[in-house]
Parts: structure tokens; C-alpha cells; sequence
């Protein structure tokens, strides 16, 4: 309470303050407010902003440790014919990583080391209750970082149409109908592999549209849409996305719609979107 | 009077001085957390990654590698069940497993065909072992592990489960000599032969795997004239046996050319495409010249050239 006191003399505060303040009621037991704030602050930046270790090449005057496999003997030779690489003694090859130390070790593997992710947020797309004539639209979100491997290809794919368990079907969608010649660009119905127009109220179905900096050129447009290949039509996984190049890290937004008519049976529709992703082959 | 006075002012700080305490408290604490605990969002997500992502081997016939991989669940919690896939340019074929003995894991409680679970957060390291035998015909053999997540629902609305497969190619060269026969060729090489000034210059070069053994073409494309040179490196991407592919640069703006670049061109040039097959020594060369003229302006001015005269002409005759 001195030492309160004091530090508030120092601050010029009045002695009504000291008593009335309910954060001085507080700083009683804890002495000094200035440590508190302190001690918040250098909690807050040690513990909640913890950054990846970064590990050093290793060299000095005379060595550099370069070697992409530590082994009995391994390395790169040549001659103006031929490019060697070997690798002889180790037994398991891999990434072997402990307290200080990562060993790269056994035969030669271009990708070693190189890790591939792919992620897909949310794990569940949940329409609510479907209106008729109220189309409703879900995002998902799709990232994908390959390491140093060439490319990568994003395919995806449906096990059936959505469908209740009495057997009621929302069939996949074939987008926006030909409008009778009224307009001279007629719309394709839309495929699996061929997105076109679905605007209209009055179209219905399941299907998805892509934006991104990798996506099939068929989403050109904001307003082209596919449905879904399905397994169970014996479909092969639609491409959605794809890349040629080296240390990518891409990301892109696919929005899946659903309509239904007045017509459509009540009840839970569910089917399930896989997601297949691999290094470009 | 003066007392009371100075007692209003003294409660005035006060206020303004407890105010401000508790604004510069409440600012510091919510820029320092939001500032400085930027965390992935990891909530109702599928996030998994594999490592390494590709493997490439060479081996003899009777003889047995080893190649640890690490899974790792970035998302939620899931079951994930691991398959052995034929592979081929089109990409896997889950319906048909691959039911190679020859491939299998080992020192891991994982097991081909059955689901196990991974927390998030939690990695799975496993040895992956390869040992054909003797009888088993040299060729290549291309395979696939596959992690597929499995998914269910149980709520009461309409939904969408969402599942992943990640796949990790593994691409098998079983030869007892070393001599494999690599072979390939550009089947077409697109380009025009005269090019607007005013661009863009696509081109298209297609590769043939005619050998028996996958590649990656190493090389480059150079481009050289009056207006324009240019280097492109050209994209590693395997090219399976008995496959055709379009040949990929960092300039392939669209994934359907091999070259897309716009800009002004005049004049003769010159396009070279120079690759290896892998690190060896086959070579493929081909170079195509084209011509870059501003024929469409000039055909404008043409029409313009020729109105202009037949309108003076036309006036002519009228006076």
C-alpha cells in the first residue's frame, strides 16, 4: 500500500484515487503495475508468437558439408559423357530427424525431404433446409504446397447425386437450358468436364464452380458451373485444378449450389465429395 | 471554495488518467494477441501432408530398398486408410488395388487396406519396402500409395461429407543390366511460321515417350531476334512411356501452351528447343524460324490506301 501510495505520489494521483480506483484495489497485490504491464507484454510476444527454427548451413574455412546423403560413399560424378550420382552403404533410406540433428540418408531421391500437403476446409458442407427455388451456395476452400516436385493435379468427384435415405435423388445440375433460340449464343448443358451458364431461379440441381489462379479454364466465368463426376456413373475424378511448376503453394475457392423445385420429396439428402491430389505426373 | 475546486480537478485527471490506462491496457493486450498469435486455422478442416511425395527407384531383380515416409494430420482428427494403386498417365485407379506382394511396409502397426486413426497434429512414419523377385519381369512399374480419409454424417440436415485421397506415386524401373532404352521425340512443334508484330507468340511443342522408362526432359527453350531473346526453362515433368505431352515453361501463362508470350515483334527469329532426357546424354534439338511482320496494320493501311484512291477518283469524275 507504500509502495502504492508513493507510486502515486509519483504520479501526481490524488489520494481519493488510490482508495476509490478499483485498478489500484487491484495493483495493492501486486505492487507495481508497471512490472504487470511488462510482464503481459513479454508473456505475450515470447510464448504466443514462437517462429520456426531455422537451421544453418553448415561450413567453415575449409568444408562445407554439402552432400545430399551422408553414407558410406555418395555424391555426383562426371565426364563430358556421362552424369553419375551413387549412393553405396545405407540400408533405409528417408528423412531421419532428431535433437539437432537431420539425417537425409540411403539411395538417391530427388524428393527426399520434400513434403506435399493438401488441405480442404471445411471437412462438411452443410446446406441447412433446402427451400424451393432458393438456391443456396457453400464454399470450400482448397490449398495445396508441393515442395520441390514438378506440379501437382487436383481432381474431384462425387460417390452419388445427393440423395435421401428413401431413395429421393437432387439430380447433378446441366446448368441453365437452351433458351429456345432467343439468343444467338445458345447454352451447352453443362458436363463433368464442360462447365457452362447456371444463373436461372428455375434450373436445378447440385453442382460447383472455381475461382483461382489454377483452375481449369473452364471457370472463366463467375457464373459457370459442372456438376459433379460421379462414381457411380463409373466417372473418372474431374480436374480442377493443376500445375507444372516447382515450389507452388496455391490456393483456390470452389462454391458448390444446390436448387430444388417445389416438387422435390422432403428430407436429408447427403453424398459425400472426395478430393484426389497428387504430384504432377 | 478553492479546495472544492481543486478536488474537481484532481477527480477530472483521475478519470481522464484511469481512462487512459485502461484504453492503452485494453489496446496493448489485444494488439499483442492478435498480432502475434497468428495461428492456421486448423478447425473443421482435412489437412494432410506426406513425405516424400514421389518415389523413383532403379533396382535389380532380387534385390530390396527402403524408404521411410511421414504422414502428417494438419486437420482434424480422421481415419485414414492406406491403398497400393496402379498408376498410369491418367492418373490412379483406387477401384483396382495393386495386389504387388513384392511392395510392402514394414516396422509400422500401418497396414495396406485398413483404416487407422490420426489425431491432429499427429504424424505416422512408416518404412515402405521393395523387393522383387528375381522372376519378376524387368520393366517399369508404376504404383501409387494412397491416404484416403474416410468421412460420415449423422446430422439432420442436407450435407456434403467431404473425403481426400493424397497421392504419393512411386515409380519402379526393375532392369539387372542398367540398360534401359530411353527414347523420345518432338511429334509437333506449333508455332506460326509468319507472326503478327503485335503478338502474342504461342507455341506448342509436344514430346513422345518412345522408350520403355519414364524421363523428365532437362533443357531449355531459347528465343532470338531483332526485338526479343528470351530463355525459358523447361518444366521436369515426367513423361510416362507411350504417352505424348505438351512441354511446359515458366511462360506458359494458360496450362495449354508451351509458350504465351505477348509483346511487339519485327523480323526474322529464331526458336530453339534443347532438352536432355533426365541427366544423361540423349539429346533432342530442333530449332523453327518465323517471320514477325505488322501484316495486320499493313492490310489496313492497304484498305485505307486503296478507299483513299478509289474516293478521289470517284471525286474526280464528279467535277
Amino acid at each position: 500500500m507504500k509502495r502504492i501510495e508513493n507510486l502515486c505520489f509519483r504520479l501526481k494521483c490524488h489520494a481519493e484515487f488510490i482508495s476509490a480506483s478499483p485498478w489500484l484495489k487491484i495493483l495493492k497485490q501486486v505492487q507495481d503495475y508497471r512490472l504487470v504491464l511488462i510482464l503481459i507484454f513479454t508473456f505475450l510476444i515470447f510464448n504466443l508468437d514462437p517462429r520456426p527454427t531455422r537451421a544453418q548451413e553448415m561450413t567453415s574455412e575449409n568444408f562445407k558439408i554439402q552432400g545430399g546423403n551422408f553414407n558410406m560413399t555418395s555424391g555426383s560424378k562426371s565426364s563430358t559423357n556421362f552424369n553419375l550420382s551413387d549412393v553405396v552403404g545405407e540400408t533405409a533410406a528417408g528423412v531421419f530427424a532428431s535433437k539437432g540433428f537431420l539425417i537425409q540418408s540411403g539411395f538417391l531421391n530427388v524428393s527426399a525431404g520434400e513434403t506435399f500437403t493438401f488441405t480442404v476446409t471445411p471437412a462438411l458442407l452443410d446446406f441447412g433446409q433446402l427451400i424451393a427455388n432458393n438456391p443456396i451456395e457453400r464454399e470450400l476452400h482448397i490449398g495445396i504446397s508441393t515442395g520441390n516436385v514438378a506440379g501437382y493435379k487436383i481432381g474431384v468427384s462425387e460417390n452419388h447425386p445427393l440423395s435421401s435415405q428413401t431413395g429421393a435423388e437432387i439430380p447433378d445440375t446441366t446448368c441453365d437450358p437452351a433458351d429456345g433460340g432467343a439468343s444467338k449464343k445458345q447454352p451447352q448443358p453443362c458436363t463433368y468436364s464442360i462447365a457452362s451458364k447456371w444463373m436461372a431461379s428455375t434450373t436445378y440441381g447440385f453442382g460447383y464452380r472455381m475461382t483461382g489462379r489454377t483452375v481449369s479454364s473452364n471457370f472463366s466465368a463467375s457464373n459457370l458451373f459442372r456438376p459433379y463426376a460421379a462414381t457411380s456413373r463409373n466417372e473418372d475424378p474431374a480436374l480442377i485444378m493443376q500445375s507444372t511448376q516447382t515450389k507452388v503453394t496455391d490456393s483456390a475457392v470452389m462454391s458448390v449450389k444446390v436448387n430444388i423445385d417445389q416438387h422435390q420429396p422432403v428430407g436429408i439428402y447427403t453424398n459425400n465429395l472426395r478430393f484426389t491430389a497428387s504430384v504432377g505426373i | 471554495m478553492e479546495n472544492q475546486k481543486s478536488k474537481i480537478k484532481s477527480q477530472n485527471y483521475n478519470n481522464k488518467y484511469k481512462l487512459i490506462t485502461f484504453v492503452s491496457f485494453f489496446l496493448t493486450f489485444n494488439f499483442a494477441l492478435l498480432t502475434f498469435n497468428l495461428r492456421h486455422a486448423t478447425a473443421q478442416s482435412l489437412s494432410l501432408s506426406i513425405s516424400p511425395p514421389l518415389l523413383e527407384v532403379f533396382i535389380k531383380p532380387g534385390k530390396s530398398i527402403t524408404q521411410k515416409y511421414k504422414l502428417t494430420n494438419n486437420g482434424e482428427p480422421t481415419l485414414i486408410s492406406l491403398k497400393l494403386a496402379e498408376l498410369n498417365e491418367y492418373g490412379i485407379n483406387l477401384e483396382n488395388s495393386s495386389s504387388d506382394k513384392w511392395i510392402s511396409i514394414i516396422d509400422s502397426d500401418i497396414v495396406f487396406n485398413l483404416p487407422f486413426a490420426l489425431e491432429n497434429g499427429q504424424a505416422k512414419e512408416f518404412v515402405l519396402k521393395i523387393q522383387p523377385s528375381s522372376q519378376l519381369k524387368e520393366q517399369d512399374y508404376y504404383r501409387a500409395l494412397v491416404f484416403s480419409t474416410e468421412s460420415s454424417y449423422s446430422g439432420q440436415t442436407t450435407a456434403s461429407t467431404i473425403s481426400q485421397n493424397l497421392v504419393s506415386p512411386v515409380l519402379i524401373t526393375l532392369t539387372s543390366t542398367g540398360q534401359v532404352n530411353k527414347a523420345a521425340k518432338i511429334s509437333r512443334f506449333e508455332i506460326p511460321r509468319f507472326l503478327d508484330s503485335f503478338g502474342p507468340l504461342k507455341v506448342n511443342i509436344f514430346i513422345e515417350n518412345i522408350g520403355n522408362i519414364y524421363f523428365r526432359p532437362n533443357g531449355d527453350i531459347s528465343l532470338e531476334g531483332p526485338l526479343a531473346k528470351g530463355n525459358f526453362k523447361i518444366e521436369p515433368n515426367i513423361v510416362l512411356p507411350e504417352t505424348l505431352k505438351i512441354l511446359k515453361t515458366a511462360s506458359s501463362l494458360d496450362m495449354e501452351n508451351t509458350l504465351n508470350l505477348p509483346g511487339i515483334y519485327l523480323g526474322k527469329y529464331n526458336l530453339k528447343v534443347g532438352f536432355t532426357l533426365d541427366e544423361g546424354n540423349i539429346r533432342i534439338d530442333q530449332t523453327r524460324t518465323f517471320y514477325a511482320l505488322p501484316w495486320k496494320a499493313g492490310l489496313f493501311l492497304l484498305f485505307l490506301y486503296i478507299f483513299v484512291l478509289i474516293l478521289r477518283k470517284l471525286r474526280k469524275r464528279k467535277k
